[in-house]
């Protein structure tokens, strides 16, 4: 079981390593859907460990896939629809770092959660590999911090969010089901709500350029 | 459970007035809501004189009934100050009874925050704010507000995650994330500790806290009048009440000292960029920023610290949601938010004016308010768990901060020419002028404070 | 013996290595609903090119025309040392291991680099500059992978990480093959000059190993063209062979009738391979010079990854 868990670990690392790679922002929603399923399998594995008494994961694994997998990526989707004439040729035109910095970089971040778990948590918790969600954590703020397009921000948020399910399913054995579901209304909410405002933003700045920056300094 | 529903008061009147005001029936957004933060209030005073409640689902003790109360007295005067302001507001981003329908479930979510009895819902409640007042911040629709209210979902969500890897650490070792049972026995291990630290750094992003505070500025500096007023009064006090409920579960020395550690940063980094605004609205905002690095301190020292703190977050909340509500005159005055443009208020608009110079005067902690008597409790007992020295650090750098403030406060006031006509002033300097006399009166009830803190001290 | 093994393995190599390449230009042709060539086309070019006059640029040195005899006896030294139709070591086999092998790798692309500049060319120069700039940042990919196996297997020696994976499926099915299996994929792709890094037009925008025989002709381009035909099926055979499917290839004891009959099956193994080199070639669409940096790094990450994996999950 252990090993399954790694192998979908180390899945999700690659895919937020393909979503650094991939610039245009339609194919890294895609893979985002992609890595909300793994989660929702990483949920089901984690609710057939105990079958009788863990039965609400599979409600939280049909949860993920229709609010993570299916609607969060529908609903950015559709805001890139009505925002741009040509959706699929939207992408990142001003990343901080180039594609293979960030990739490197990210290996590094990597490289460090293994580290800082290894060395501070490894001993009470006695999980092996878990320092993988860190790294996922870590990886996503990277996504992040190295974009400056809204959507792809957005979406590192949602990939930490990810890690975190990772992280409580895998090292703890997961949160009360009742605080999983509010966090998975709360994202719902964060994700029309923000994308409303990424569409205002957007449109903003296709009309007028970007003159934000100067008045927010300081 | 059926006595204890009346601890759902609140929350209930506020998401009542918030369905009852997304109807499409005219001017009832603006009646539901002055209707229901009243009855809000009423119920938050009531509450002051239940008993404590704590069971599975509500822990509501002193700290939790006075925040519910600051929160409801924000609240109501933040509703009246909405009826005008909002109205003459061109260029929105929504109609108007989607802003009374967010400020009211923004509020709930608020209320939910302090009255629920888990970590988990605690910060199931947090995020909810942030999705719930995202869109208030851009409801004057232009590209700087649309930014700053993007800046501000995506920096404290993120911060967010943190605390939730804090709350999953906190369950992780513990076994349960209800407050009451981890009060009572907690695990004394790394990953405990480690989580608790998360957990302050997490929330504390929420509420401006040094290392990520930088959305702060932007937010209240765009934000309308009543919306900064609201989350510089009560929003960022929200976050801090769930680091106090992390410090007060495991008060172990080292989380006391980041804690504390942290809260000073945030008022040295505070008061330094204080100095160098041009932008009145982001100097409040960091006069907001140095009292939540206050109360942190306080919340960081308990025993005394902690009722000083208490006092802060309610004098804090009064005065400082007066200064933005005046602030918002000034804007709708002048039409620009530079210092440098704003000449002869005083001569202007006397009665905003004075009260304007009592309120700074307040929020930076001059001797009649009860801000001050915070200070001193926090102060005092800094100084005996700490010494001088560190004292004198802090006393310092509120100085530069209390100088920086009234300073400049005065120049918009007290400079400009004999030829200024003084002009009609508006109705709704009225509840600035109310809750700053609240915010003064506050000093009356601090024994009453001490005794519905009496289990925290 | 074994040196008759040798013998075969390199004639082998000499006569299969044109017929793997015919076989993929056909197949994408076909995959485009077009007629395509013979399979046995890139022989009769090679016939064709060995029967014409070799000119050679009046300002090129001696380097120019030895070049290609170098690379292609280099690469059929290679040929005797790696595990390409035995899973035993051959009597050459000892003189490298896969480090000295990579580095014998090198050497002919370094051989190639200058026999390629000396032609004084621009376009050669171009391809050339183009090449040593991949060359450089794929080098490291290629020693991480290698170092990678020899963590596993404890060994430099490809035959014995051809035993190691095949007998013990704890390693074969582990996370640190699977990404040691993909960086050394992608490389191949760079190796080879498959599509999203090098399309075989001469466009001067992207041509990069197209653009270095520019000035060579008759038999020196005939033994050129056998050099690269030489080095796809060696690199593809290593890969096959050690990393993906080191299953049934011949072991000591198994006779000469054993090792006939192999090759056959290694004929059908690559022909798999170079039908999904196919059709990536016909489905995806060129990357900018720029980016096939990005690519690059992506195949460090995975190669980066597989050695993360191997400590993560010890």
């Amino acid at each position: 079981m252990n090993q399954t868990f790694e192998v979908l670990g180390f899945l999700l690392i690659v895919f937020t390593l393909l979503m650094q790679w991939e610039i245009h922002v339609q194919r890294i929603i895609f893979l985002f859907a992609a890595s909300s399923f793994v989660i929702a399998i990483f949920l089901v594995l984690l609710g057939l460990r105990h079958p009788q008494e863990e039965y609400m994961l599979f409600v939280l694994a049909g949860l993920t896939i229709v609010v993570r997998g299916i609607t969060i990526p529908v609903v950015m989707n559709k805001a890139l629809h009505r925002l741009y004439e040509k959706p699929w040729r939207v992408r990142e035109d001003k990343p901080l770092l180039g594609v293979g910095g960030s990739i490197l970089l990210s290996l590094v971040l990597i490289a460090i959660g293994y580290f800082i778990y290894q060395n501070s948590l490894y001993s009470v918790l006695k999980v092996r590999s878990g320092s993988v969600p860190f790294a996922l954590f870590l990886q996503a703020s990277l996504l992040i911090i190295s974009h400056k397009h809204a959507y792809i921000q957005m979406i590192g948020f949602l990939v930490m969010e990810n890690a975190v399910v990772m992280l409580s399913g895998w090292v703890f054995g997961g949160l009360p089901f009742i605080v999983e579901a509010g966090v998975i209304l709360d994202l719902l909410g964060l994700v029309v709500v923000s994308s409303l405002i990424i569409r205002v933003r957007e449109s903003a700045i296709l009309q007028e350029g970007d003159t934000a920056e100067s008045e927010l300094r300081g | 459970m059926s006595q204890h529903i009346i601890y759902l008061l609140p929350i209930f009147f506020s998401l009542l007035g918030a369905i009852l005001s997304i109807l499409p029936i005219r001017y009832i957004d603006r009646t539901m809501s002055v209707v229901a933060s009243a009855l809000a209030l009423v119920s938050a005073i009531y509450l002051l004189f239940q008993p404590v409640c704590i069971d599975g689902y509500f822990y509501i003790d002193g700290l939790s009934k006075l925040l519910i109360l600051t929160i409801a007295m924000v609240y109501i005067s933040t509703v009246l100050y909405s009826l005008p302001y909002i109205k003459h507001l061109g260029n929105l981003l929504f109609q108007h009874r989607l802003y009374y329908f967010l400020l009211n479930v923004f509020v709930a979510t608020m209320f939910f925050s302090v009255s629920v009895d888990n970590l988990g819902l605690i910060w199931v409640g947090i995020e909810a704010t942030t999705v719930s007042s995202a869109l208030l911040i851009a409801t004057k629709n232009n590209q700087i507000t649309v930014e700053s209210a993007w800046r501000y979902v995506i920096i404290v969500s993120t911060g967010l995650v943190i605390s939730l890897i804090a709350i999953t650490f906190i369950y992780g070792s513990a076994g349960t994330l209800s407050l009451h049972e981890l009060l009572q026995h907690h695990p004394d291990n790394r990953v405990f500790l480690i989580g608790i630290l998360l957990g302050v750094v997490g929330f504390g992003t929420k509420a401006g806290i040094f290392p990520m505070h930088t959305w702060l500025p932007d937010v209240h500096g765009k934000a309308p009048a009543p919306v900064s007023a609201i989350f510089s009064g009560v929003l960022l006090p929200v976050a801090l009440y769930a680091i106090a409920r992390l410090i007060q579960i495991y008060p172990a020395h080292t989380i006391k000292l980041f804690a504390l550690t942290l809260g000073i940063l945030t008022v040295i980094a505070a008061s330094l960029m204080m100095t160098v605004q041009t932008n009145y609205k982001r100097m409040f905002a960091y006069s907001s920023m140095e009292n939540m690095g206050m109360i942190l301190i306080g919340f960081s020292l308990g025993g005394y610290g902690l009722l000083g703190a208490v006092i802060i977050i309610i004098s804090h909340g009064l005065a400082k949601s007066s200064v933005f509500f005046l602030t918002g005159d000034v804007l709708s005055r002048y039409h620009t938010t530079d210092i440098q443009a704003v000449n002869g208020l005083f001569q202007r608009l006397p009665r905003a004016a004075s009260t304007l110079f009592l309120a700074a005067m307040a929020v930076t902690g001059a001797p009649p308010f009860a801000l001050f008597v915070g200070e001193l409790f926090i102060f005092s007992a800094l100084i005996t768990q700490f010494g001088w020295l560190i004292a004198l650090v802090v006393i310092l750098f509120l100085a530069i901060a209390f100088i920086a403030v009234n300073f400049r406060t005065g120049k918009m006031i007290f400079t400009g020419d004999e030829n200024i006509k003084k002009e009609r002033p508006h109705i709704e300097t009225w509840i600035a002028i109310v809750n700053l006399i609240l915010s003064f009166l506050a000093i009356l009830f601090i024994p009453y404070f001490e005794l519905l803190l009496k289990n925290l001290l | 013996m074994s040196y008759l093994y040798s013998l075969v393995e390199i004639v082998y190599v000499l006569i299969a290595a044109p017929l793997i390449v015919g076989i993929q230009l056909s197949l994408e042709e076909r995959l485009e609903s077009k007629q395509g060539p013979s399979v046995f086309q890139p022989y009769f070019d090679l016939v064709k090119l060995f029967h014409k006059e070799s000119i050679v640029p009046r300002v090129s040195s001696p380097v120019f025309r030895l070049g290609p005899y170098i690379i292609v006896m280099f690469y059929a030294f290679l040929a005797m040392i790696l595990p390409i139709i035995t899973a035993f070591p051959l009597p050459f086999a000892p003189s490298a291991d896969f480090i000295g092998g990579g580095l014998f790798f090198g050497a002919a692309a370094a051989i190639k680099k200058f026999s390629a500049i000396d032609s004084r060319s621009n376009y050669a120069h171009l391809g050339t500059s183009r090449s040593a700039s991949l060359a450089v940042f794929t080098e490291p990919i290629i020693m991480l992978i290698f170092i990678m196996l020899g963590v596993i297997s404890n060994t430099n020696n490809p035959f014995v990480i051809n035993n190691v994976l095949r007998s013990s499926p704890q390693w074969y099915y582990s996370l640190v093959h699977g990404f040691v299996t993909v960086a050394f994929f992608m490389v191949l792709i760079i190796e080879t000059g498959q599509l999203p890094i090098e399309s075989h037009t001469n466009g001067e925008l992207g041509m990069i190993d197209q653009a270095m025989p520019f000035e060579y002709t008759g038999t020196d381009l005939a033994m050129y063209k056998l050099a690269f035909y030489m080095k796809t099926f060696i690199l593809l055979s290593v890969f096959l062979n050690v990393y993906v499917i080191p299953f049934g290839v011949p072991m000591a004891n198994s006779g000469i009738m054993t090792i006939i009959i192999y090759m056959g099956i290694h004929l059908l193994k690559l022909s798999g391979l170079i039908a999904i080199f196919a059709l990536l070639n016909t489905t995806v669409s060129k990357f900018r010079l720029y980016k096939n940096f990005d690519f690059l790094a992506v195949a460090f990450a995975l190669a980066f990854l597989a050695s993360l994996a191997y400590y993560i999950i010890k």
